[in-house]
Parts: C-alpha cells; sequence; structure tokens
C-alpha cells in the first residue's frame, strides 16, 4: 500500500516537473532571444531618433508655412477693407430676399415676380464688388445665381401650365350674384363652388369675412386643386363662426 | 514505512534536481534581464508609433497650409487686378 503511494507520488514529481521544464526556455533559447532583442532594440532607437529629427524639421516646416499664411492672409485682409462691409451687407440681403422667395407658393412667387430681377440686379451689382474675384465670395455668389436660376425656371414651368395669373375682378351682385360660391362656381373659375375657400384663402389680405367682397376687387385665382389641409381647417373655423354668431335679424 | 518515507523524499528530491539543476536552464537574474529587454523593446515600439502618427498629422497639416497659401496668393493676385 505503501509502496504503491510512494510510486504515485514520484511519478507525479517526474511528469510534474518535465511538464514545467517544458513551459521553459533553455539557456540556448535565452541567449538566442537576448541577441534577437539586442539588435531590435538597436535598430528600434536607430528608427526613433530619425524619426525624432524628421518630426522636428516637420515641425519647423509647419510654422514656416504658418507663417507665410498669415503673411499672406494680412495683406488680403489689408486689400479688402473697405469692399467687406458693403459686400457682406448685399449678399446677406440677395440671401434673406431668396430665402422669403423661395417659401412662396408659385401663385404668390408670380405676384412678385419683378422682385426676381430685382434679386438679379443685386447679384450683378455683387459681381461688379472686387471681392468677387476671391473664392470665397465667388462661391457665395453663384451659389445665389443658382438658386435665383431654380426660382425662375419653376416660375417659368408654372407660367407654361397656364396657372400662372389668374384673376377675376368682382362684379355687383344685383347684376352677377358673385360671391365667393358664386365665383367658384363659374365655368372659367373651378366650376366647382365647393372650392370657393381656395379663392378666400388665396386672398386673405383682402377678404377678412368670405360673406363680403365688394364690387371691382381683382381677386387671384389659385390654381384648381382639391382643398388643402389649411383650407379645410379655415372652412371649418367659417362654419363654427357662423353657429356661433346668429345672424343678425 | 520509515523506508517508504526515504523513497518517497528520494524520488522528490531527484525531480527538483532534474528541475533545477540538471535542465540547462537560465537563472532568475537572467530572466529579469530578458523581461526587461523585452520591456525596453516594447516601449520604443510604442514610441516609434506614437511618432508615426504625430509626423503623419504634421504632414497632413503642412499641405493643408500649403493648399491654404496658394488659394490665398490667387486671390491676392485676382483681387490686386480688380482694384487697379
Amino acid at each position: 500500500m505503501v509502496k504503491n503511494i510512494v510510486t504515485v507520488v514520484l511519478m507525479v514529481c517526474f511528469i510534474g516537473s518535465s511538464v514545467i521544464a517544458q513551459e521553459e526556455i533553455t539557456k540556448d533559447q535565452w541567449q538566442r532571444l537576448m541577441t534577437e532583442l539586442t539588435a531590435k532594440r538597436t535598430d528600434l532607437k536607430n528608427k526613433l531618433d530619425a524619426l525624432v529629427k524628421e518630426v522636428n524639421d516637420l515641425k519647423q516646416q509647419e510654422a514656416q508655412r504658418l507663417e507665410a499664411l498669415k503673411q499672406c492672409q494680412d495683406a488680403l485682409a489689408a486689400l479688402e477693407v473697405g469692399y467687406v462691409g458693403p459686400m457682406n451687407a448685399l449678399l446677406d440681403k440677395i440671401d434673406a430676399r431668396l430665402n422669403e422667395l423661395s417659401s412662396l407658393s408659385n401663385q404668390d412667387l408670380y405676384a412678385r415676380r419683378k422682385e426676381l430681377d430685382t434679386v438679379q440686379t443685386w447679384i450683378d451689382t455683387a459681381r461688379k464688388n472686387p471681392l468677387s474675384a476671391t473664392k470665397k465670395y465667388a462661391a457665395r455668389i453663384n451659389d445665389q445665381q443658382n438658386r435665383l436660376d431654380a426660382l425662375k425656371k419653376s416660375l417659368e414651368q408654372f407660367i407654361a401650365s397656364g396657372q400662372a395669373g389668374q384673376t377675376y375682378k368682382v362684379g355687383t351682385w344685383a347684376k352677377d350674384r358673385d360671391c365667393l360660391w358664386n365665383i367658384a362656381k363659374k365655368p372659367k373659375i373651378y366650376d366647382n363652388p365647393f372650392l370657393w375657400p381656395k379663392i378666400w384663402q388665396g386672398n386673405r389680405d383682402q377678404i377678412k369675412n368670405p360673406d363680403i367682397i365688394h364690387p371691382g376687387q381683382v381677386l387671384k385665382i389659385p390654381p384648381k386643386a382639391e382643398l388643402t389641409k389649411e383650407e379645410k381647417a379655415a372652412l371649418r373655423r367659417y362654419w363654427e363662426n357662423k353657429k356661433a354668431t346668429p345672424a343678425n335679424p | 514505512m520509515r523506508k517508504a518515507l526515504g523513497v518517497m523524499v528520494t524520488g522528490v528530491a531527484m525531480a527538483l534536481v532534474f528541475f533545477i539543476g540538471c535542465s540547462n536552464k537560465p537563472s532568475e537574474e537572467q530572466m529579469q534581464q530578458l523581461n526587461a529587454l523585452r520591456a525596453e523593446v516594447s516601449s520604443l515600439e510604442k514610441e516609434i508609433a506614437a511618432r508615426e502618427s504625430e509626423k503623419a498629422a504634421l504632414l497632413r497639416s503642412i499641405a493643408d497650409k500649403e493648399q491654404q497659401i496658394t488659394q490665398c496668393n490667387e486671390d491676392l493676385q485676382a483681387l490686386k487686378s480688380r482694384i487697379q
């Protein structure tokens, strides 16, 4: 029994030591590794020294470029003085007007179409400013010209569609029986009286109460289409007000 | 029993001798030397990587500045010719 235990312990010791021994390196391997790593360290140190020198040279080059750029920018700024303020004001004005015109419906844009010519005049003026020769301003002016061209094209298409500029001069009740319902009903207008809120909403600047229009008023006639969400909402409010305010006896 | 213990002690001693003395292994000090060298090489590699990165950033910055200088000079000449 004891002999068996001793044998097992001995075997365990022997196998264990053999396994551990396999995970370590021999002196020869150690020597080889030391030689390799020492050579690698020397290479890396040389490489690092060269890199440090290169980086320092590049830093100097960067500083020189920075100085040259500053000199050029100072010279440019000195020449630009006197032109920048008016140019920026003009370009801001053009941007603001283009933003406004871009937000309009085709009908409203048609009504204000002369403003496109005004904006074109402003852009031409901007092009005469010497600053327009510089890249930054040239790019901004070109962008504005592109936006204006897009508006012009959109307007041309609207005009070509035959929907632009239709107006209607309100006649008298006695002779023409003109009210928004009857105007919308006319074959030349919508041929559909239920579209009357479209005329009301298209002329909010001159029609506060859709029950009241005056002879001689010139109404813009928006293109024929189904009532929009806003027009339906306006119609709903109209009927709610009607219910809330009974007609005077 | 005593004999068995003697045999066991001898066995363990033999294993230790095989493990420590007769296995042609580098000493503790030599292993420390090797590990120190490895750490130094690793540190150098990291430093080189950092410098390479710094160099690349500097090259980009210089190229960008050169482009800006070229554009600025073009603007300057164009503006001068328009003002004159």
